[in-house]
């Protein structure tokens, strides 16, 4: 076949609106969509109790990012969150729903918690750091490559897998802890040796008494790494096609299998490195039950943040927000509140997503037509 | 469609040579009443049963499920009788002509028996009439000589029969009045037995044609070059199908060097499994793949591409293209590790090479940014077809024509004009 027309090369692209343009719309309205659906029900359920919404909303903001302290336990809480979002998220992005983020979170907790007790009293962070990370990434990443591999070699479905492996190893770190690690009276080990994280109170005074620390920052590097590797490197290219399409994928000469065993062990490893913001960051000590259902609440981040390594960010700092905030108008409405609009969010853009696409699909045929 | 008017009257055979689709404009009748505007169950209750190219049937399910799906015999009103369906099956099949045990599975039937299938179930429903689409694609000629006795059969009782058709040998074999659609708007209707095909094609092309063309065999001209052992060569393949049956049996053949190889045959009868083995999409189960005298029976996609075999799949939509993926990025696909250096993609490079392609295959619109979904079918077509290795010399193409239904695919575009 040769060429009919005329080069287009130096020539700009046709005069349709720029596809990031497209891409930003239809990644951020269904979310926002969502959340004003939520906003109503929230009004509607405050109202229930007889209590005037502008009023429990504006405690909301105060107890949240009104002051320093709320800010930094909703940047606390945002951390775990960030972490077990794009572990989700990063399964998702190959077609993979891995549901074993709660015990994937505590297993890297309590590798974390066992190499800073190993490490002699004061090694430098700079050292303990990356050792603690890596024990927290490599015991996720076992944890995760067991459905991973079950998967590729049997078919085994990797929801029933991560479900059921959550109780499996959440009952053996329980055992490791009650029988053999815990300081007596206690569910937790000592505290560590080396690997204690500064918090954000040690350089600004001002957050004093929240528990946000420099875990922080690498939940955000974390995430950087993630975008890179999903939209920049060759292996994001495979997994991402693996994902959307594998039928094409596998035509593309992809590995279909490989990208499966690579996305769970690493959803696996970054769902693991998650431990370190509690372990490192704030008690210091591994607690039995520590992750107290942010694995699972990471599925509904990934979800609201649209499995966009960044979107995941806000999603987490939003549902931080919801969980900080039901402390803040306790007095006002039962915090309870809080968990039923994260249900309604959840729920909402489950259902936003897919109709608001659809609209803003139409919408953009008919002004090209 | 632009503006179709398609009248049949009660038994003829009549064949339109187009598509349907929900109408913007105009009305729509059925016996008289205006039906404009309704839905599948409405076009179900007034009598027309549609018999889809893609058949519609559950695998699993038995003909006799599958036929009474959505309105099944019940005992003591809840349990489903599947006696009485069974039974109901029987009777119309001796009815109609159209033979079929009501207890075997969908799954285990032959393609031709399936549609036969396909017919029953309208005319379960009640069907009086009745719109084939494209019909006979996917039967060998016996099964189609059995397809129009019991259309044949079904008009003298009475039934009304539309036949979607782009073969002008079945339009006149069987119809009774013909509709030409070029364009989505009628151009013509005739009445069969005062035509004659190369008036048909001349409208539905718009222009003389020269029927005979395309059939005449070609005598080979070109010297083939007699490099031995040179090009693809199949030793003794078999492939064993999903449902462990033997679908490629004992194959074996050539292609040198500057040949271009045919393989006809009905759609089902094991061509796909045999493109898929080729391009290392399936297990072989016996023999020998190999590429200038070099083994790849058991290499894997990636390493058949490398050794020079590139693919232009069946299913552009299922296998073909990533649908969300960019333009750009989809003609990268199976190329990933040319275009990466330590696996980071090189974002330039890649649109570079989308630019040189796009103007190359002449790629519409000229935007390598463009999600591959929000392109048309032959557009999509292109991108496939850009997309091959630089090096490559065997290409096995499954089925193009199919590709691009409704909208010439460009090298015929190219003939025709």
């Amino acid at each position: 076949m040769t060429a009919s027309s005329a080069p287009i090369r130096g020539q700009k692209f046709s005069s349709a609106p720029p596809a990031w343009r497209e891409h930003a719309e239809e990644a951020l309205i269904p979310p926002l969509v969502a959340l004003l659906v939520a906003l109503i029900c929230g009004d509607l359920l405050i109202l229930s109790y007889g209590q005037s919404p502008a009023a429990v909303y504006r405690l909301l903001l105060e107890g949240t990012w009104g002051n320093a302290y709320g800010f930094g336990q909703v940047l606390y809480k945002a951390t775990t969150l960030a972490f077990t979002g794009l572990a989700v998220s990063f399964g998702l992005r190959a077609g993979l729903f891995n549901i074993g983020g709660e015990s994937q979170l505590a297993a890297g907790g309590f590798a974390a918690a066992l190499t800073g007790l190993a490490l002699p009293v004061g090694t430098p962070l700079i050292l303990a750091l990356p050792l603690c990370m890596i024990a927290a990434g490599f015991a996720g990443g076992v944890v995760g490559a067991v459905p991973a591999y079950l998967k590729t070699r049997f078919g085994a479905h990797e929801v029933i897998v991560t479900i059921m492996l959550n109780f499996i190893v959440l009952a053996l770190l329980n055992w490791f802890i009650a029988g053999h690690l815990h300081v007596p009276e206690t569910l937790h080990t000592p505290e560590i040796h080396a690997g204690v994280l500064p918090r954000l109170s040690d350089i600004n005074p001002t957050f004093h008494g929240s528990a946000a620390n420099l875990a922080l920052i690498v939940a955000i590097l974390v995430a950087v790494a993630v975008w890179f590797y999903l939209f920049r490197a060759r292996g994001g290219y495979d997994l991402r096609a693996v994902g959307l399409q594998p039928d094409a994928a596998e035509y593309g000469g992809i590995s279909v299998g490989r990208v499966w065993l690579r996305a769970l062990t690493f959803s696996g490893v970054i769902a693991g490195m998650g431990g370190i913001n509690y372990v490192l960051g704030y008690k210091h000590y591994y607690e039995d039950g520590f992750a107290s259902g942010a694995g699972f609440l990471g599925i509904a981040v990934a979800l609201v943040g649209r499995n966009h390594p960044f979107g995941v960010l806000l999603a987490a700092f939003f549902f931080a927000t919801l969980s900080q905030g039901g402390l803040a108008i306790h007095a006002f409405v039962p915090k309870q509140m809080m968990d039923v609009l994260q249900g309604v969010v959840i729920i909402a853009v489950a259902m936003s997503v897919p109709e608001v696409t659809r609209v803003l699909r139409s919408a953009r045929r008919r002004s090209d037509a | 469609m632009e503006s179709t008017n398609l009248s049949v009257p009660s038994e003829p055979i009549g064949a339109p040579l187009g598509g349907l689709m929900k109408p913007d404009a105009g009305k729509v009748e059925v016996n008289g009443r205006d039906v404009t505007g309704w839905s599948t169950n409405d076009a179900i209750a007034a009598g027309i049963g549609i018999v889809h190219q893609h058949f519609m049937l559950v695998p699993t399910l038995s003909v006799a499920e599958n036929l009474v799906l959505g309105c099944e015999p019940k005992a003591r009103g809840i349990v489903l009788d599947y006696d009485q369906a069974a039974q109901d099956v029987r009777k119309l099949s001796s009815e109609t002509g159209l033979v079929i045990e009501p207890e075997r599975l969908i799954s285990d039937l032959s393609v031709g028996e399936a549609q036969r299938v396909e017919i029953l179930k309208v005319l379960f429903r009640g069907a009086r009439i009745l719109v084939l689409d494209e019909p006979t694609a996917v039967l060998s000629p016996p099964e189609v000589r059995e397809l129009w006795t019991v259309l044949r059969r079904l008009r003298d009782n009475g039934d009304t029969i539309v036949l979607i058709t782009h073969r002008l040998d079945e339009v006149v074999d069987l119809s009774d009045t013909i509709t030409v659609m070029r364009a989505g708007q009628t151009v013509a209707r005739l009445k069969t037995a005062e035509t004659n095909p190369a008036e048909i094609a001349r409208l539905m092309v718009g222009r003389e044609v020269s029927l005979s063309a395309g059939k005449r065999v070609q005598p080979l001209t070109r010297a083939v070059r007699a490099d031995a052992g040179k090009g693809l060569s199949i030793q003794n393949l078999s492939v064993t199908g999903s449902r462990g049956i033997r679908v490629v049996d004992d194959v074996s053949f050539n292609v040198k060097p500057g040949e271009i190889l045919g393989i006809a045959g009905v759609e089902g009868n094991g061509q796909t499994e045999l493109i898929e083995t080729i391009a290392g999409l399936r297990a072989v189960a016996k023999g020998q793949i190999s590429i200038d005298g070099v083994e790849i029976t058991r290499r894997s996609v990636a390493n058949r591409h490398d050794a020079g075999l590139s693919h232009i799949p069946e299913d552009r939509h299922r296998r073909g293209l990533i649908m969300e993926y960019t333009v750009g990025d989809n003609l990268i696909l199976g190329l990933q590790k040319h275009f990466s250096e330590n696996g980071i993609i090189d974002r330039s490079r890649v649109m570079e090479h989308a630019m040189e392609e796009i103007s190359t295959f002449d790629i519409r619109p000229p935007n390598p940014l463009l999600a591959a979904r929000t392109l048309s079918g032959g557009n999509q077509q292109k991108v496939v077809v850009a997309r091959r290795c630089r090096c490559d010399r065997v290409h096995p193409p499954a089925a193009p024509r199919r590709t691009s239904r409704g909208e010439s695919n460009p090298p015929r575009q190219r003939r025709a004009q």
